[in-house]
């Protein structure tokens, strides 16, 4: 669903319209629930962060944002970032977006990217997903993230790399 | 594997089309061709040079009956060249022997039907004797060619890791192969979406609902 496809389904909310509503939910509920997943890596947490998120757009369609599906991407992001922090920790949550999830070891488990995105460090799960799954441009991402372009760009390709390493047993 | 099978297949070809260049069958080396050699001789014979031709070869015929170490002598009218097979470590005794006396047209060989054979070139008949090294080099370098792609075979097999599975959490493979591509990362990345369950939705606008209320 592009900006302007969703523009007019929140203008069409705005009314109350049910069924702009839940065509966004389909159109976006996927990939911000894989993006709101990888961050929490929590089902329960992450089911409650997307209906707080869709229900917040339903209860106060952003009509006046330029760019309404970052903007709400972005709330998903800071809700889950949010809700990581609540989350009881053994760690400093002042390094919480620097976090790297150790991958586990059990051979027995079959590879896959779920496992391989673990061993990528927060920010860099967030960049790859949000390009990725959300369709975002990086320029949209470095404004979700509040980083610079140069680093957003530099990560990704960093973490693509990392990706490929894994899911190819170290040949890379 | 396909690429390492083809490979292998190409390094064999390379061997086996390069044989022929390198497949050489010696006749009896040795002696270096005089300087009165066949290959220098004029084209056109005198009946003088007919003559001596016939006289050596009643010679060495007659020789031969009483010499073991002479097995054969055969006149080749085509180039007008006497071969004289000889036995086995004599060839050279003999040649050196045969060139003194009669000239360079008397040609030692242990194998007249292969020297009859390449007389018209000369270049593989020898006026000198030496040791017999009629050697095959074709084997050799078959040989050579099948250690040398297998070799590589081998070594390019190892280098191929396997893996358990490469499978995203939707059971789409990956990659069947082991490095694999950016596009195929982003790919998988892409179909590893997880979809939200069904109750989400519902208990979404049940909440919508009761804030309505």
């Amino acid at each position: 669903m592009t900006n302007n496809e969703l523009r007019s389904r929140i203008t069409a909310l705005c009314t109350g319209d049910r069924t702009a509503f839940e065509e966004i939910y389909k159109n976006l509920s996927t990939p911000m629930y894989t993006i709101i997943l990888r961050i929490t890596q929590d089902q329960l947490l992450s089911e409650d962060i997307l209906q707080e998120v869709f229900v917040k757009l339903y209860l106060s369609p952003p009509a006046s944002a330029a760019n309404p599906r970052a903007y709400l991407f972005q709330m998903a992001r800071n809700l889950a970032i949010d809700g990581v922090r609540k989350r009881p920790q053994f760690i400093d949550l002042d390094d919480c977006e620097n976090l790297v999830y150790l991958p586990v070891i059990d051979f027995s488990q079959k590879l896959d990217i779920d496992d391989a995105l673990k061993t990528l460090s927060l920010m860099e799960c967030q960049i790859v997903s949000l390009h990725v799954n959300g369709g975002f441009k990086f320029r949209e991402i470095a404004d979700i993230l509040n980083a610079p372009l140069g680093t957003i760009i530099w990560k990704y390709h960093k973490a693509i790399n990392r990706l490929r390493s894994h899911l190819s047993g170290g040949a890379i | 594997m396909k690429k390492i099978f083809m490979l292998a297949i190409a390094l064999l070809l390379v061997c086996i089309i390069s044989l022929p260049a390198f497949a050489a069958e010696e006749v009896s080396g040795g002696a270096p061709v005089g300087e009165n050699s066949y290959s220098e001789a004029a084209p056109l014979l005198t009946d003088e040079d007919y003559q001596r031709r016939e006289d050596a070869y009643n010679e060495i015929l007659a020789l031969s009956k009483k010499d073991q170490a002479i097995l054969d002598v055969k006149m080749v009218h085509h180039s007008e060249l006497i071969l004289v097979a000889i036995a086995d470590g004599h060839e050279k005794e003999y040649a050196q022997k045969f060139i003194k006396q009669y000239g360079s047209f008397v040609v030692v060989t242990n194998d007249i039907a292969a020297a009859e054979s390449a007389s018209p070139e000369l270049g593989g008949l020898t006026t000198g004797g030496g040791p017999d090294n009629s050697f095959n080099n074709l084997w050799i370098w078959l040989v050579f060619g099948i250690i040398l792609t297998g070799t590589t075979f081998l070594v390019l097999l190892r280098r191929r890791r396997c893996i358990a599975a490469l499978q995203a959490s939707n059971g789409t493979v990956i990659a069947q192969n082991t490095t694999i591509s950016a596009k195929e990362t982003i790919s998988a990345v892409k179909k590893s979406e997880t979809v939200p369950g069904d109750k989400v939705l519902d208990s979404i606008l049940r909440k919508i609902d009761k804030n309505n209320e």
